[in-house]
């Protein structure tokens, strides 16, 4: 991705594809945002790295939009966090991202005869 | 309120509360771990980018913000397009009269020159005066002469009139502009027996010579006469008119002017004073000439001297009150914008205090914030300035439409690179002016009390901000409104005044015989007579007369008037009367409405075989013949022979009749108005016959007359030109002109105040009701009535506004003394203006201040003190 073309795509991708993380880490079960950075730094091997800068006001689009929804729980000895969940909505969101994704890449490949990691 | 900053700040505050105890989980010191942070923290600082593309960022965020608020945005800009298109539009105006350079050579050393009565009544120049001045003045490096006046141009198609000048030499050199083909006049041609030869205007040579340069040495027939083109003028050659065809030398005319000092044949000086010599110091010079001349000519030069006026001042100094005043007024409009803006931005900003807070506690420096809110507020002002500067291309085109003759360089006025300059300059600068309070204010802005909750009450230092701008702005308004009252009070007068004919249905148009083809008095007198004969036999028309001067004009030939017996005059210094005098037709009072008050006007046996009579205006009774019947008294307006006064001819009064407005409707100089008949003609007029003004009583159409009329002239003489076709009404309309369009644009300017201060007012009460939504609830809680909530909002916003008021109307008074040069019959302090204006603007703030004051007592308690 990082050899892409600078510009547009290129920014419309990343915020897609942000988009696509997390929806994607919070289909299964809640999670707060620390979990969450952590999980992408993680399984991606250190190459995706959220900056806490956009993750918070990332997350609180997606709630805005109504594709994840958030809630404060408390656990006992913890400070509250606020855990965010998968909507239906963002199912639906979610289902549509891969696709679209899954077409992208396949077409990238294609193209470029890379194989898809 | 929204909740989001308070949840992200604890969200961020958690993760990296998370991260340190991971970091230390793995093993690292405390100092370690918060080094690491910093990394963090440094990111959630990132705004901090380098300067452009925090400068792209913020425009770019800056678009998205005023799309999200359509309504915001569009009140912003129309505010500032009015505002800044007010002001263009008279920029416009101001440049091109007054600013932008002119086209003659170091035009601040063109001084225009005259002869003046130390009382200050200013004369022509006598041909022997201007004689001994050039020759013995050490101030000026040329010295030139000059006299308008209309020729007619035969030997095409049709006759037609043209606008001449004669000229010496030297007023091309005072100037300073050079034949743009060919030359100029040569000293030579200064004397008399010049040969007959022309220089013409480039607007000449492209109509009528085929625009090239074949036309140096054509000739010409100007009245009668072949005339040799010797050269052509540029176009920037406006001396003495814009509207001048043809320069003659002076030297043709130089043996009809007469010898006497005491005769003033209508000709004007024009210099280029020395370098290094002030105007102060050439009018001392020339006024020691003058004295000396006094001592040699006591009979005609008694009491004479020169009057030097730059010539750019001769060219501003009737528009440049009105152009000042509105000036004033456009500052002002924009004035009242930016403290509307500035208010409206002000509540902006408290409403968006939690953005600002949470961009703050995500990194952004208060200096960023404080950036972003100018760009705002800049790219508001430049979309509101583009739309302003198109306003007033629109405004200036339809001003330039309506063709006012008032306005100097009328036809350079036009939106320009020049203008558009300036009205990018004017919206950056207003754009940081409004912009800048709020920029302010959010970069003091506490972090920690913006986030709490407490932030609901405004700031007792913003509310102060917006009371006083709102205050600014209704005084500003006032000031504005008074001037825009006073101008209308002014007009209203100037409409009112008697002009003392009836201007309805009468035509004007004029003939002007040239004087080689009638020499005799005869035949000039039989083709008058023969002209009025056949002009009132065309169907329709009611009544046909002429005269040698048309009212509202500005006047024509003066003299000194005396009646029979009067004792003679003591001393040369002894004022005499003076009398506007006017050759006319039998039927000219009729068919100008002129009542005839006592006596009977001229009839076809007043000719030049009859007795001298006359026809004057009742001042002139009240004056010499106080208690007495004027008819068959005897005056005297002409005088023959040297000495004071000379021998008088004297005329028999037959008939008194209504005073006549003949300078306009601002100045009346109190000249009493005496009339002779056509074929009596004064003996001024005898060598110089004057150019006569037919005057016609019909409901025709103005062009349907002159072609009749038209007709009827070349059925007389096919080389005679029929021009300046008026209506009376047109006189009237040109006379008000200048009053008309200071009351419109000030007028104007004084709505868009008044709106706009309206404007603040609801704005600033209306944000007041909305952020004390629930101080209003807790108090009907406690048994407030509605009418006490209504009370208090209005109450508010009457404070507000009579401070205002009070403020503006002590503004006012010192400073409409100022428009004193645009008022006629209105006092600059008149106090009905004062009280009216105060009342009106009071009325609209009542309004202003009533509609959001009423929505406050729709508050429900319940609902409000429930979301608490």
């Amino acid at each position: 991705m990082r050899y892409i073309r600078p510009g547009i795509l290129d920014r419309e991708m990343k915020k897609g594809s942000a988009e696509l993380l997390i929806l994607s880490l919070v289909e299964d079960q809640p999670r707060h945002g620390y979990d969450l950075s952590k999980l992408i730094e993680a399984r991606s091997n250190g190459v995706l790295k959220f900056r806490v800068a956009s993750l918070y006001p990332l997350l609180y689009r997606l709630e805005k939009r109504g594709w994840i929804a958030g809630r404060w729980i408390e656990k006992a000895g913890q400070r509250r966090r606020r855990y965010y969940r998968l909507t239906p909505a963002g199912a639906g969101v979610l289902a549509s991202q891969r696709d679209t994704w899954r077409a992208f890449a396949e077409a990238i490949n294609r193209i470029a005869g890379v194989d898809h990691a | 309120m929204p909740e989001w900053p308070r949840r992200i700040s604890e969200e961020l505050r958690q993760h990296l509360d998370d991260e340190y105890d991971a970091l230390r989980a793995g093993g690292l010191g405390h100092d370690e771990a918060m080094r690491r942070l910093a990394g963090d923290v440094d990111e959630l600082a990132s705004m901090r980018a380098r300067p452009i593309d925090a400068v792209t960022t913020d425009i770019r965020f800056a678009l998205r913000t005023l799309r999200k608020n359509p309504g915001f945005t569009a009140i912003v800009m129309v505010t500032l397009a009015l505002g800044v298109g007010a002001t263009t539009a008279i920029f416009t105006l101001v440049d091109a009269v007054m600013l932008r350079p002119y086209p003659y050579a170091d035009m601040d050393r063109i001084v225009m020159v005259a002869e003046t009565t130390r009382a200050g009544q200013m004369l022509s120049i006598a041909w022997a005066n201007f004689q001994d001045w050039r020759e013995q003045n050490q101030v000026f490096e040329h010295f030139g002469i000059y006299r308008g006046t209309v020729i007619n141009l035969t030997g095409g198609d049709q006759p037609e009139r043209l606008i001449a000048s004669l000229v010496s030499s030297d007023v091309f050199k005072a100037v300073g502009l050079q034949a743009m083909i060919g030359r100029t006049f040569t000293a030579d041609e200064d004397r008399p027996g010049a040969p007959r030869v022309t220089v013409v205007s480039e607007r000449f040579w492209r109509s009528h010579l085929g625009g090239d340069a074949s036309a140096i040495g054509r000739t010409i027939v100007l009245d009668g006469e072949p005339h040799t083109v010797v050269g052509v003028m540029p176009a920037g050659m406006r001396f003495p008119s814009r509207t001048t065809d043809v320069w003659l030398p002076v030297g043709l005319f130089v043996s009809t002017f007469p010898a006497d000092r005491g005769a003033h044949p209508g000709l004007f000086g024009v210099a280029k004073l020395k370098p290094g010599i002030g105007a102060a110091r050439a009018a001392a010079d020339m006024d020691a000439i003058a004295r000396r001349l006094e001592q040699q000519y006591p009979i005609s030069n008694t009491d004479h001297t020169v009057s030097l006026e730059p010539y750019y001042e001769q060219i501003v100094q009737n528009i440049r009150p009105a152009l000042l005043a509105l000036s004033g007024a456009v500052a002002f409009v924009l004035l009242i914008g930016c403290a509307n803006l500035a208010n409206l931005m002000l509540a902006r900003a408290d409403t968006r205090q939690r953005e600002m807070a949470i961009r703050e506690a995500l990194g952004a420096s208060r200096r960023r914030i404080a950036q972003q809110l100018l760009t705002e507020s800049v790219l508001m002002a430049l979309g509101g300035g583009a739309l302003g500067a198109l306003l007033a291309w629109w405004g200036v085109k339809a001003f330039v439409a309506t063709r006012p003759t008032t306005v100097p360089r009328i036809d350079q006025v036009a939106v320009d690179f020049r203008v558009l300059t300036f009205a990018l300059a004017v919206s950056i600068l207003v754009g940081l002016a409004f912009g800048l309070a709020p920029a302010l204010r959010a970069a003091s802005v506490d972090l920690l009390t913006s986030l709490k909750d407490a932030a609901r009450g405004t700031a007792g230092a913003g509310r102060r901000t917006r009371s006083a701008l709102v205050i600014v702005e209704v005084a500003l308004a006032l000031v504005l409104l008074v001037g825009a009252g006073l101008t209308i009070r002014s007009f209203a007068a100037l409409t009112a005044i008697d002009l003392g004919f009836d201007p309805s249905y009468v035509v004007t148009m004029r003939v002007s015989l040239p004087s080689a083809r009638y020499p005799q008095l005869a035949r000039w007198s039989t083709f008058h007579r023969e002209l009025l004969r056949r002009a009132a036999a065309i169907p329709s028309v009611e009544a046909v007369g002429m005269n040698s001067s048309t009212p509202l004009e500005g006047g024509g030939a003066e003299s000194e008037v005396r009646y029979e017996g009067e004792p003679a005059p003591s001393s040369l210094k002894e004022e005499a009367t003076t009398c506007l005098f006017q050759a006319a037709s039998p039927d000219y009072f009729r068919a100008m409405g002129i009542s005839v008050v006592r006596g009977r006007p001229f009839t076809e046996r007043d000719n030049a075989d009859a007795l001298p009579v006359a026809v004057v205006e009742e001042a002139l009774v009240q004056k010499f013949f106080p208690n007495s019947d004027p008819i068959g008294k005897r005056i005297a307006f002409e005088f023959t022979g040297h000495g004071p006064g000379g021998r008088p001819i004297w005329r028999e009064v037959i008939g008194v009749v209504r005073h006549v407005r003949h300078y306009g409707l601002v100045r009346e100089p109190d000249n009493l108005q005496v009339y002779a008949p056509l074929e009596q003609l004064p003996v001024w007029f005898v060598n110089r016959r004057p150019t006569m003004t037919l005057f016609v009583r019909t409901p025709l159409e103005p062009e349907q007359l002159a072609a009749s009329i038209r007709q009827v002239v070349s059925g007389i003489d096919r080389d005679v030109p029929v021009f300046s076709v008026q209506t009376m009404a047109q006189y009237v309309a040109q006379s008000t002109e200048q009053s008309r369009l200071n009351m419109t644009l000030l007028g104007l300017f004084g709505a868009l105040a008044l709106v706009l201060a309206g404007l603040g007012i609801y704005g600033v009460l209306s944000y007041f009701v909305s952020r004390r939504t629930q101080e209003i609830g807790i108090r009907m809680a406690l048994g407030a009535t509605r009418t006490d909530v209504l009370r208090m909002i209005v109450g508010y916003g009457m404070k507000l506004t009579i401070a205002g008021i009070v403020i503006g109307l002590a503004a006012s008074w010192a400073i409409t003394r100022s428009l004193s040069a645009l008022l006629v019959g209105v006092s600059p302090h008149d106090p009905g203006t004062f009280a009216a204006i105060g009342l009106l603007l009071a009325a609209i703030a009542f309004l202003a201040s009533y509609l959001p004051g009423r929505r406050a007592t729709r508050v429900d308690p319940m609902i409000t003190l429930r979301s608490e």
